[in-house]
Formats: structure tokens, C-alpha cells, sequence
């Protein structure tokens, strides 16, 4: 069978979580995934394109988003005067402010799919957050979240230490 | 991702942790924190303290900063080799806070992309960033060896992404140009002419410096715009619309279009007291009259620049901004013994990502500005080696922290809306 059709006659893709789940949305969506854009114009989505990098929490959440900035940005309501250009632009900023406000897996996991799929603003969005997160931490704290671990020597530390005190407290 | 290996090795003793990031998704996150908190993470790992050397994420960061992290910042020349740095938050205007900044030259040119350009009036430059407080030391010019006056001035070619320091020797009508790009080793002599300029800074928008040229000596009328694209180099002319020829113009920049101020002229009739705002369209052949201001804002011979509807103008004591919405007049007075000497928008970015560069530290380390011999002798112990008039202006500009906007009294209104 070709292309399925959406309920407003959009072609449709699907994508193939790594563990399994098939998540139906419109091109215009998909399309917002720089990787699955290509793959539409190569020609090579049919019957479904499997994303084995990405679960299915992950991937359905992805969809949500990818679903939400698709129909808001399209203008498909064909009216596209200043004030409802800049209605839909508070309602996918405060869609956006709720999508991110996840716990650090899940924020991290979004990320990290977001990249592999190339999907720039969602990607912007995630890392935002994440360095919104992480502004306050202490180096100590950083590591942790990130599982990172501390490679340097105790006089690099220590040079370090110094160097941040003239530039941030001393002075 | 040279770095895969390594980060394979160190996943055993990360498993203790609950996640691990690949370095690729922690530059990008790093590249998303302000400049100072990138300073601040240094002692992390060895990662995130050399990541700011590449160039592909200094890049990275600057566009992120420019999109998210702007300040308008606002610079005062103090004394014994400091630079006083006030920001504050574009959106509210509110004072964010003061840092300082060193430099030993007492001319600064506009921020551009959070580094500047300070020079001395014989003919010594470097660029500065305030941010990792870093200096660069630009070459001596050879081909006018004894200038009687320059000035010097910074750009950044987006395409290349390289910037550029245009010297500016006026000799009453006659106009040297030379061109420097930073990271290399020498000056280039672009263009010579023999024009008045209005004023001798530029307006930079983009990748283009624009300085308006006056008709004759005697004359306030201006028909034409000298411009100098920083990209190929070459200088042309632009014309301002026919409608203001007879009118006191001042070019300045706005979110990186390009605008010009009408004012009343001091020799046309009184009664046409209306100030008039155009902006120019990409190609600077058509100007769109944008906003009227009904009398002559007090504006300096600095530059000044517009920023979500509001002028922002530094004079030497006093830095203003009018509200082009509701015509209000704020300003704020710099502290006593301090001149304003630069003011534009400013980000916490890690450019440029060139060799050579020198820490303040290493710069004023037996400087004459670091003090008495006795000091100098003292190198190892940090702040020691600072002389304690420097300290104590650092400390000074620490403890200025209520900046307040005051508003001109009611009635003193510049700006309405069209």
C-alpha cells in the first residue's frame, strides 16, 4: 500500500520505537526531524522508518512535541495576522515550558534524541533546560549529574581553584 | 569523538552515577550556560575547561548567547589601569551588576560580540574580553607611522567568522583606512579619501561600517553615507532620503538594521521641531520612516543604538535611554571620577578564538601600573601582585550594586509611536 493518509488527507509516517511501538503522525511533523526529513525525500519511510536508537517512552514523547510545533506553525487555519501569530507563539511557549519540565532521565533521554534525530528546537529546548538546571550546582554537583569523573591532577585543581577566585570572589 | 574511548574507560567508575552524558551532548549543554558559568564549571574535568578552545564551540556558544544571553552593557574609564563594566538586563533594563575590567588604555571602540577593541591615542590596541579577562596585543602599523590621531574600531565578518580592527587616521579632511584581522600579524591599507566625516565613529550593522559624510566644512547637511563592507573590503557610497537632506542626521544601529535619526536643524526655521526615526531596508537603497519624536533628543557625540523600541545613548557622565513608546527619558548617572567610554550590547562570549591571547594577571604583573618594585617582587601570591589602588577602585566597583534608573521630569518627553 501507498503513503496512509491522515484524517485531513497529510500523508502519514510511522515510526518504529526501538522497542517495538509504532507511532502514527503527519509528515509535517515527522518532518520537523532533519533525519526523517531526509529519509521522506530519499524516498525510504515506506512502509515505516525504525528509530532503534530511541524508546518508545521517549519516541512518544517526541511525537507530542513534534505534533504540537507542526500544527501551531503550520498556520493550516490559513489566518495569519499579527495577533494570532503571536497567540500561538504564547500558547507553543507555554506548551514547550510544561513538555521540559521533566525529571533529569527523562530531560536527558529527550536530549539525547533530539540530537539523533536532529530536531533543532527541541534540542535547544532540552539543553536550555538542562543548563538552566545545572547553573547553580557546584563542580562537585555537575559530576554527578553527568556521571563525569574528576580527571585532574591536585595541582591542575588547584591552579584552577586559584585562578576562579581572582576572577569570581577575591576581586 | 576521539574522546569515545575515554569515556568507555571511565564508564565503570560513572555507573556509580545514574547517568552519563557523552561529551558531544555535554559540550552542547555547556554551550547554552552563560560565559561566567562556563568559567565557573572549569574545575569539572578536563573537558569542560578546554572545550571553550575549540572554535566550533566558541562559535556555538556566541549564538547561543546572542539569542539568549544579551546584556546592554555600559563602560567607564576609571584610573590606574581599570575599566568599570555596568550590565544591564535588556529586556527590563534593570542593573544587573558591575565587574571590572582591565585595561590600561583609556579608548575603547563599541563591544562587538562581547570583546572590544581599547587603544591609547599612540596608536597601541588590543582587544579585550571582559569575560575570561583575556588581551591581545594588536601589531604596530608600518605604513603611517606617525599618525596624528587614530581611532580604532571592531567588526565581525559572519561569513568568515572572523573579526576585524579598522584604524581610522584623520588628518583634518584626509582619511587613512587600515584593516587588521584578528589573529594575523599586520595592518593592511584599505582606503584613503578626502571626505568630512560627521563624526568619526562608525555604525556597524552586520558585516558594514557607515560613517556620514558632511557636505563641506561649514555645512550640517549630509547627502551621503560612506560605508565599508568588513567582507570584501571595499568602500561605497549610500544616499540618505531626498526628504531629510536639509535636516541634522545621525546614523546608529538597532537589533542589526541600520537607522537614521532626523532632527531639526539649528539653521531651518523654528516650528519644524519634529525629530524623525528611518530605517533603512537589507539592500540601503529605500528608507522607511519608522517614528516621530516631537523635539531633539540631548544626545552626545557617542553612538548610540537601539534596543526593543528604546535609544540607548551614553554622554560622558550620563547614560540615557528614551522609551520610543511612551516618549519617557531614563538615565543614570556614572559614579564621580568615572567616564563613560563605550556602551552597546554585550554577551558573555569566549571570542576570539585565536592563539596568542594573555591573561589580565600576566598583563599587569610588572606593568607600571602593578605599583612599587616592592609589590612586583611579590609575584606568587595572587592578589598581591595587584598594587592596592587597583584593588581597592575592584573593590569599589563591587560594592556598586543600586544603580536606579531616574526619570527626566514628567513633561520631558522624546518619543512617540507613529
Amino acid at each position: 500500500m501507498a503513503a496512509a493518509e491522515g484524517s485531513d488527507g497529510g500523508k502519514m509516517i510511522v515510526l518504529i520505537s526501538a522497542d517495538g511501538q509504532r507511532f502514527e503522525l503527519p509528515e509535517a511533523a515527522a518532518k520537523l526531524s532533519q533525519i526523517v526529513l531526509y529519509m521522506i525525500e530519499d524516498g525510504c519511510c515506506y512502509p515505516s522508518i525504525p528509530l532503534p536508537k530511541v524508546d518508545g517512552v521517549i519516541l512518544a514523547k517526541i511525537v507530542e512535541y513534534c505534533n504540537k510545533h507542526a500544527a501551531l506553525s503550520s498556520g493550516a487555519d490559513g489566518s495569519s495576522d499579527a495577533a494570532s501569530e503571536r497567540s500561538k507563539e504564547r500558547e507553543l511557549k507555554i506548551f514547550d515550558a510544561e513538555f521540559i519540565d521533566v525529571d533529569v532521565t527523562t530531560l536527558f533521554d529527550v536530549m539525547m534524541a533530539a540530537n539523533y534525530l536532529n530536531i533543532k528546537g527541541l534540542l535547544d529546548l532540552a539543553c536550555q533546560r538542562t543548563a538552566d538546571l545545572i547553573k547553580g550546582k557546584s563542580p562537585e554537583q555537575i559530576r554527578q549529574t553527568f556521571g563525569i569523573k574528576n580527571d585532574f591532577t591536585p595541582e591542575e585543581e588547584a591552579a584552577i581553584r586559584k585562578e576562579n577566585a581572582w576572577a569570581f570572589d577575591n576581586i | 569523538m576521539e574522546n569515545s574511548d575515554e569515556h568507555l574507560d571511565g564508564q565503570n567508575e560513572a555507573e556509580q552515577y545514574q547517568l552519563s552524558l557523552p561529551q558531544d551532548a555535554q559540550r552542547i549543554i555547556i554551550s547554552f550556560l552563560t560565559g561566567r558559568t562556563v568559567l565557573k564549571f572549569r574545575s569539572v574535568c578536563k573537558f569542560w575547561r578546554d572545550c571553550v578552545k575549540e572554535s566550533t564551540f566558541v562559535d556555538c556558544h556566541l549564538n547561543n548567547a546572542l539569542r539568549f544571553h544579551q546584556f546592554i552593557a555600559c563602560f567607564t574609564s576609571v584610573d590606574h589601569g581599570l575599566v568599570h563594566m555596568y550590565l544591564f538586563d535588556p529586556t527590563t533594563v534593570n542593573f544587573k551588576r558591575t565587574e571590572p575590567v582591565f585595561s590600561s588604555r583609556f579608548h575603547m571602540s563599541e563591544p562587538c560580540n562581547g570583546i572590544m577593541c581599547a587603544y591609547d591615542l599612540e596608536g597601541s590596541a588590543e582587544i579585550l574580553n571582559p569575560t575570561t579577562r583575556k588581551h591581545l596585543s594588536l601589531p604596530a602599523s608600518e605604513h603611517v607611522p606617525q599618525a596624528p590621531y587614530s581611532e580604532y574600531f571592531l567588526g565581525f565578518v559572519h561569513s568568515t567568522k572572523e573579526y576585524k580592527v579598522v584604524s581610522l587616521r584623520h588628518w583634518v579632511r584626509h582619511l587613512t583606512f587600515e584593516a587588521c584581522t584578528i589573529g594575523t600579524k599586520s595592518w593592511r591599507k584599505v582606503h584613503e579619501c578626502e571626505e568630512f566625516l560627521k563624526k568619526t565613529n562608525p555604525v556597524i550593522v552586520n558585516d558594514e561600517m557607515h560613517w556620514l559624510l558632511l557636505d563641506d566644512v561649514s555645512s550640517n547637511f549630509t547627502q551621503k553615507i560612506l560605508s565599508f563592507s568588513l567582507t570584501d573590503e571595499k568602500f561605497s557610497y549610500l544616499d540618505v532620503p531626498s526628504s531629510v537632506r536639509d535636516r541634522d542626521l545621525e546614523l546608529f544601529e538597532g537589533e542589526a538594521k541600520l537607522y537614521l535619526l532626523s532632527m531639526p536643524c539649528c539653521m531651518v526655521a523654528a516650528g519644524f521641531t519634529e525629530s524623525e526615526i528611518w530605517m533603512a531596508d537589507k539592500t540601503r537603497q529605500f528608507w522607511v520612516p519608522l517614528y516621530n519624536i516631537p523635539s531633539r533628543p540631548p544626545l552626545g557625540t557617542r553612538s548610540f543604538f537601539l534596543h526593543e523600541k528604546k535609544l540607548f545613548f551614553g554622554t560622558e557622565k550620563r547614560f540615557t535611554y528614551i522609551d520610543l513608546l511612551d516618549g519617557r527619558v531614563r538615565y543614570i548617572d556614572v559614579p564621580p571620577g568615572e567616564n563613560i567610554i563605550s556602551s552597546g550590547m554585550f554577551v558573555e562570549s569566549f571570542a576570539p578564538a585565536v592563539t596568542g591571547l594573555v591573561s589580565s594577571i600576566t598583563l599587569f604583573n610588572g606593568s607600571r601600573h602593578a605599583g612599587s618594585s616592592s609589590t612586583a617582587t611579590r609575584r606568587s601570591s595572587g592578589l598581591s601582585r595587584w598594587s592596592s589602588p587597583i584593588v581597592q577602585s575592584s573593590k569599589r566597583a563591587k560594592r556598586i550594586t543600586n544603580m536606579v534608573w531616574k526619570m527626566y521630569a514628567e513633561g520631558t518627553r522624546f518619543g512617540i509611536a507613529l
